[in-house]
C-alpha cells in the first residue's frame, strides 16, 4: 500500500508540474511569435491537467483504502473523508479549481494568445501544485507552520516550473528545430530556459533548507531516519541536476547560439538536456515518497517529549527500596514481578523502572510486573519521581537478576 | 557520450533508499496519559494522547479494552487540541487494559497501535 501511495503521489507531483512546466514553456520560454508551438503547448496543459484530475481521483480511492483497512472503499468513507475532514475539503476544492483550469485550457488550446494571456495563465495553474502544501508535512509542521506551508507552497511551485519545464522544453527544442527560421533559435530557446531554471534553483535552494530544517531538524535525523536518508538522497540528485543545469548553461548553450543555421539539434546537446529532464523525474519519485515517510523531526520530538531524566533532585525524605527481584535472583520467563517499597517523602508519589538504564515502566503502587524483559543479567533500578512525571528524585535503589 | 548508467545508478539508489524505508509507518503517539507499561492506583477517569502531527477527529478512535476485549470507553473521542485527543473511560477494575488507537493526520496518513497499562486497585 506505501508503494502504491508513493507512486500515486509522486504521479501527481509530476503531472502538475507538467502542468505547470508546459505553460511556463509557452509564456516565459518560446519566444515571441511561436504560435504553433505556443498552441500545442497549451493543448498539452490541458491534458496533463485532465491527467492531474484523474490521477488525484485515484489518489482519493488509495486515501480511502487506507481508511478502510486496505480494502476498497465504501462510497460512505470516501463522503465522509471528502466533506468531514480538512485533507479532503482540501482535495475536492482543488479538483473543482482543476476542472475549472482544464476548461479554461480547452477553451483556450486553439487561440493566439498573447505572451502577457501566457502569464495569466502560469499564475492561474500554481495552485494546482501549491495546494498540495495543505496537506503535506508542511501543514503538520509543529513549529512556524504557516511559514513552513509557504515555503513548501513556493518550493512546489519553482521545482514545477523548473523540472516540470525540461521535458517541455526537449519537446520544443525537438519540435522548433525543424522548422525554425532564424539562427540560433534552439540557443535563443535554451538561454531563456537558462534564466527561468536560474531563478527557480535560488528559490528552491533557500526554501529546501527551510523546509529541511523544519522536517529533519537534526543531523542525527538527517543521517538516522529513512526520511533523512531519501531526503540526502533527494539532495545528491538535485546536486546532479544542477552540475547537469551549468554543463548545458556553459557549454550547450554557447555551441547552440553559434551552430550555423539550418543546423540538426545536436545529439549530444539533447542528450545533456534530456538526462537533466530525466533525473528531474526521479527527483519527482523521491519527493512523492517523502511525503508518506514521518518526517525525521517526529522521532526528535519523540525523544524531546520524553521526560529529561537523569538529573537527580533532593529527596527530601523519599526512599525505595526493591523487596522482589532479590539481589542475585534468577528468574525464568521474560516477565519480572516487581515489588518495593516506598517512602514519599516530601515530593514522591511514584516510581521509575530501569532495566539497564533504560525506562521500562511507572508504577504508582508497590507492586508491578515489568515485561518484554530478555535473558541474561540486567541491573534494575528504582527512582522515586515527583507528582509531575519529570522530577527524578535522589532516592533510589538498584538490584541485579538474571533472566534465564 | 551516454547518461544511462547515471540514470540507472540514480533508481538504484533510490530503490535502495526507499526499500527499508516502506517497512517503517509513521511513529505516532508523543506523550500518553497513562503512559506506556504504567501501573495505576486507581481507575484513570481518561486516556488521552498527544500526537506528533495534527489530527482529524473523523476517521480517529481510540478504545480502551480489558483483557477480555470488551470496550471500557465512557463517550466519544474528543479533541483536546489540534494534535491531542481524549476519550474517557468506565471505572476500571484491577487488571490489565489495551488502548487500541487509530489515527488520520492532517498529512493524510492514517496510523494505529497499542499500549498497555495496568490498574493494580490499592496497596
Amino acid at each position: 500500500m506505501l508503494a502504491i501511495e508513493g507512486l500515486v503521489s509522486a504521479a501527481l507531483y509530476f503531472t502538475a508540474a507538467l502542468v505547470l512546466g508546459s505553460l511556463a514553456t509557452a509564456a516565459f520560454v518560446l519566444p515571441p511569435g511561436e504560435s504553433p508551438l505556443r498552441k500545442q503547448l497549451i493543448s498539452f496543459a490541458a491534458m496533463f491537467t485532465a491527467a492531474f484530475l484523474l490521477i488525484a481521483a485515484a489518489a482519493l480511492i488509495v486515501q480511502g483504502a487506507k481508511l478502510s483497512g486496505g480494502g476498497l472503499p465504501s462510497l460512505d468513507v470516501l463522503l465522509r473523508y471528502v466533506m468531514k475532514t480538512q485533507s479532503g475539503n482540501v482535495w475536492l476544492w482543488r479538483e473543482i479549481y482543476g476542472a475549472l483550469l482544464l476548461a479554461l485550457l480547452i477553451s483556450f488550446q486553439n487561440t493566439d494568445i498573447s505572451e502577457r494571456a501566457g502569464r495569466w495563465m502560469v499564475l492561474a495553474a500554481i495552485p494546482l501544485a501549491a495546494s498540495r502544501s495543505l496537506t503535506s508535512h508542511a501543514a503538520a509542521a509543529r513549529e512556524y507552520p504557516l511559514m513552513a506551508m509557504a515555503c513548501d507552497a513556493i518550493h512546489l511551485t519553482v521545482a514545477a516550473v523548473w523540472a516540470g519545464g525540461l521535458p517541455l522544453l526537449c519537446w520544443a527544442l525537438w519540435r522548433g528545430s525543424r522548422f525554425a527560421t532564424s539562427p540560433g533559435w534552439t540557443g535563443n530557446l535554451v538561454a531563456r530556459f537558462s534564466r527561468l531554471a536560474f531563478r527557480s534553483v535560488v528559490l528552491l535552494v533557500s526554501t529546501g533548507i527551510f523546509q529541511s530544517w523544519i522536517q529533519v531538524g537534526t543531523w542525527d535525523s538527517l543521517l538516522e531516519t529513512a526520511y533523512g536518508r531519501v531526503l540526502l538522497l533527494k539532495l545528491a540528485l538535485f546536486l546532479m541536476m544542477l552540475a547537469f543545469g551549468a554543463l548545458n548553461r556553459h557549454f550547450t548553450l554557447p555551441d547552440l547560439i553559434a551552430a550555423p543555421h539550418p543546423a540538426p539539434f545536436p545529439r549530444d546537446a539533447f542528450q545533456r538536456i534530456g538526462a537533466e529532464a530525466v533525473l528531474a523525474i526521479i527527483v519527482f519519485v523521491a519527493t512523492g515518497f517523502l511525503t508518506i515517510l514521518p518526517p525525521g523531526a517526529h522521532s526528535a520530538h519523540q525523544l524531546a517529549a520524553a521526560p529529561r531524566f537523569g538529573v537527580l533532585t533532593p529527596a527530601e525524605g523519599a526512599a525505595i527500596k526493591i523487596l522482589s527481584p532479590r539481589d542475585g535472583e534468577t528468574l525464568h520467563g521474560d516477565e519480572v514481578p516487581l515489588k518495593f517499597r516506598l517512602t514519599p517523602g516530601r515530593r514522591g508519589t511514584h516510581a521509575h523502572a530501569y532495566v539497564d538504564g533504560e525506562l521500562m515502566g511507572m508504577f504508582e503502587t508497590e507492586s508491578g510486573t515489568l515485561t518484554g524483559i530478555t535473558p541474561g543479567h540486567h541491573a534494575l533500578e528504582l527512582r522515586v519521581v515527583a507528582g509531575d512525571h519529570q522530577t527524578e528524585l535522589d532516592a533510589s535503589d538498584t538490584v541485579h537478576f538474571v533472566v534465564k | 557520450m551516454s547518461f544511462k548508467p547515471l540514470i540507472v545508478a540514480s533508481v538504484l539508489a533510490l530503490a535502495a533508499a526507499l526499500a527499508p524505508a516502506l517497512l517503517h509507518a509513521h511513529a505516532y503517539p508523543m506523550v500518553a496519559v497513562p503512559p506506556e507499561g504504567a501501573v495505576l492506583r486507581d481507575s484513570p477517569r481518561e486516556i488521552r494522547i498527544q500526537f506528533t502531527e495534527g489530527i482529524e477527529l473523523e476517521f480517529s478512535h481510540i478504545d480502551v479494552k480489558n483483557a477480555a476485549g470488551e470496550k471500557m470507553n465512557a463517550g466519544n473521542l474528543r479533541r483536546i487540541a489540534d494534535d491531542t485527543v481524549a476519550v474517557a473511560v468506565k471505572a476500571l477494575a484491577p487488571g490489565t487494559y489495551r488502548i487500541e488507537w487509530q489515527v488520520l493526520s492532517v498529512d493524510t496518513h492514517v496510523t494505529d497501535g497499542v499500549l498497555r497499562f495496568t490498574v493494580a486497585g490499592g496497596k
